[in-house]
């Protein structure tokens, strides 16, 4: 066997830690560089486990264990159960609840862009129109306030009894103005209803007179004092004369 | 039509006392197995992390993990290897993103700025030799880093490590011997 079969072995046999066979132990008694080879194979192997054993083996830290245990109160399932079932911690999720609820149930305030396309498909009526809905006399038809939020309505009131600049379908007039004076309006139709109710009834109070024939006395005249006109031109005729 | 459930409160109770019962009786098992697998953790996690503080937060990491597993666990007698793969994977984690983020640092920073080696030739070779053996630690393949370093864990004989891996001997031994090798090759 030559010198460079042997090293290998060694090699392989200082990485396992295993001891020589009795062959190769008397090679290296005979070899210098085999067997110096050798002992420097196995002295990096002792540093290298020297140093693995030295890293891997580190003190423990003494607060490992009490952190651990402080963790377990904490994610015990028997506390979480507590915390579930503990009201108090369902006080703000109810009322995140019950704002939310709050928000959708009220009209849609939000701004949206002012585009004329989509006031005229998203316009949303709000309760305010319907607790003043303005009965018209002369057609069976209703009179709604609609909220038309936008730039573009946001400064001005826009009321159309007769016709609708928006939208044009539908017969029914509206009133479009901005959220914040959705109140002023609201008022205003309210005495308008009353001021209808009255004159209505007045109205058929009338209707119902005229009904009745007209009866209107003939005029009488006592006496007409007729004059020619001739005469009233010679009795010009003769006072200018006079006169002169 | 709806079904209307009575809700026994006594019922309640006996079930709230045995689910707690059962739920102490848990906890104390695995505070037993804690004291022994605890720091076996940390170690393992040390070993891939060279950093104590590191390995203290990965091993209080991997405990809570398989605490919170540890009824799911059929076979207790596996709790050891188990949490020795939690912390070891745990770690590898951790390091993967601490190189990252080494790396990005090394990036931006100026070497004219570098520390200054020791001074002492023997502390700057003792350095050299560790730090090459770290290098050449992190680029073995993950079985036969966890091989490795469970053989240098407190002492563990090739029996205890192959029972702790549920694998064979000889498989214990044939990954040791290729670490041990490649290691060897690199640091020669």
């Amino acid at each position: 066997m030559t010198c460079d079969h042997y090293k290998q072995t060694l090699l392989e046999l200082a990485a396992r830690s295993a001891e020589a066979d009795p062959q190769l132990r008397s090679h290296l008694q005979a070899c210098s560089s085999c067997h110096s080879a050798f002992e420097n194979e196995r002295s990096l192997f002792i540093s290298i486990d020297s140093c693995l054993r030295s890293s891997a083996n580190a003190e423990i830290p003494s607060s490992l264990i009490p952190t651990v245990r402080a963790h377990f109160q904490r994610e015990s399932p028997s506390a979480q159960g507590a915390r579930i079932t503990n009201p108090l911690l369902w006080l703000p999720a109810i009322a995140a609840a019950a704002i939310i609820l709050f928000i959708f149930a009220t009209p849609d305030r939000r701004v949206k862009p002012p585009t004329a396309e989509r006031l005229a498909t998203k316009q949303i009526e709000s309760r305010v129109a319907t607790a003043t809905t303005v009965p018209s006399p002369s057609q069976d038809t209703t009179a709604r306030i609609t909220t038309a939020v936008g730039e573009r309505f946001a400064d001005k009131a826009i009321i159309s009894p007769g016709k609708n600049p928006v939208r044009a379908s539908g017969s029914d007039p509206e009133i479009l103005v901005p959220p914040d004076q959705e109140i002023l309006l609201a008022r205003y139709a309210d005495q308008f209803k009353r001021h209808h109710q009255s004159s209505a009834t007045l109205q058929t109070e009338v209707a119902s007179d005229q009904t009745a024939p007209l009866e209107v006395p003939l005029i009488q005249i006592a006496e007409l004092d007729v004059k020619p006109l001739a005469d009233t031109q010679l009795d010009g005729q003769q006072n200018d004369l006079r006169e002169k | 039509m709806q079904e209307l459930v009575l809700i026994q409160p006594g019922r309640t109770a006996e079930t709230d006392l045995q689910r707690g019962a059962t739920e102490a009786a848990l906890r104390r098992e695995f505070e037993e197995r804690l004291a022994e697998c605890g720091p076996l953790a940390f170690r393992v996690a040390r070993g891939v992390l060279r950093n104590t503080a590191d390995a203290e937060d990965v091993a209080q990491d991997a405990i809570l993990r398989a605490y919170r597993r540890f009824n799911k666990l059929r076979d207790r007698g596996r709790f050891k290897a188990w949490l020795v793969r939690i912390a070891f994977r745990l770690a590898l984690d951790r390091a993967k993103s601490s190189h990252r983020r080494q790396h990005r640092e090394t990036l931006w920073s100026r070497p004219d700025r570098q520390p200054a080696p020791p001074s002492g030739e023997d502390l700057a070779a003792a350095n050299q030799f560790r730090a090459s053996l770290d290098r050449a630690v992190d680029e073995l393949p993950e079985k036969q880093r966890l091989v490795l370093l469970l053989s240098a864990i407190e002492g563990h004989t090739l029996e205890e490590v192959a029972a702790l891996l549920e694998i064979p001997m000889g498989t214990v031994k044939s990954r040791l011997f290729f670490a041990r090798k490649q290691l060897a090759e690199k640091l020669r």
